[in-house]
């Protein structure tokens, strides 16, 4: 980060490349749109850059990244969600069967997910796909870990009964 | 393997024997497991090749509007822009500001 705050374009572009792929999937997921999603991630490399001069390490650099980003869910998206793209089709792919069959069982997960309170689909994004423990996805979400656990709790079970079909 | 641990190993995206002696015979850790597998088929996306030179030619492009703006704020702090602003006054006859300003400067009477 020091040298992402100097100026070092090179640094620059190692912050972008290690994180990226994580912080596209997690707006994805949470969008479920990809043009939004990636508009997102950008921003929040944009911000990081910004901020890189004020960046204290307080929290380690990953949970403070992340942040910025449960950020950008929870009090931005609403405002830019104004959709400029139209939602993500779903099911697109045709044949052969097995391959419809996989496509449609993809956008109902990414739709159900899509479909939970913000920060529940916060949590089970954080703790399910970015591999945070539950107290990591505390300190990204600035809240109790007994908060995430029950936000966790219920985000299962709102799972569980949109999904039922699809499980065993 | 108790329950905690099995919904440990589970989270950690691991199979093991063990676990799945304890899914036999455990219908809340099974159901636990066939959730976690299936919020798996969500897929995700790839940034592709060209994502890190968009975010790089965005953060230029920062840089830039940044300097500028400290370069404005640089000569606001020495007084310089209303230092100069005045000046374009100064060829105006003194208690005239008020009729420049409201547009009443020139006028007859």
């Amino acid at each position: 980060m020091t040298l992402v705050a100097d100026g070092d374009h090179g640094a620059a572009a190692v912050l972008v490349s290690r994180h990226q792929g994580r912080l596209l999937n997690l707006f994805y997921r949470y969008t479920n749109d990809r043009l939004l999603a990636e508009d997102l991630s950008q921003e929040v490399f944009l911000r990081v850059y910004k901020s890189a001069p004020l960046y204290q390490p307080r929290a380690p650099f990953q949970v403070w990244l992340y942040r910025v980003a449960k950020n950008l869910c929870l009090n931005e998206l609403k405002a830019k969600r104004v959709r400029e793209h139209p939602p993500e089709p779903e099911a697109e792919i045709p044949t052969p069967y097995d391959e419809l069959v996989r496509a449609q069982r993809e956008a109902r997960v990414r739709r159900a997910i899509e479909e939970l309170p913000e920060r529940q689909r916060l949590v089970l994004l954080l703790h399910r796909f970015e591999g945070f423990s539950l107290s990591d996805t505390a300190a990204v979400m600035e809240t109790t870990p007994g908060a995430v656990e029950q936000l966790w709790v219920r985000a299962r079970a709102r799972l569980r009964t949109t999904l039922a079909d699809l499980l065993p | 393997m108790d329950c905690k641990q099995a919904r440990e190993v589970i989270e950690a995206g691991q199979e093991a024997l063990a676990l799945s002696a304890h899914l036999e015979g455990c219908a809340e850790c099974r159901a636990e497991h066939d959730l976690w597998g299936l919020l798996g088929e969500a897929g995700g996306l790839d940034p592709g090749p060209t994502f890190t030179q968009r975010v790089l030619a965005r953060m230029k492009e920062e840089k830039k509007k940044g300097s500028l703006w400290e370069h404005l704020q640089a000569l606001l702090g020495r007084g310089f822009v209303p230092t100069r602003a005045l000046d374009e006054f100064s060829d105006f006859p003194p208690g005239s500001f008020g009729a420049v300003i409201f547009g009443g400067y020139g006028r007859a009477g």
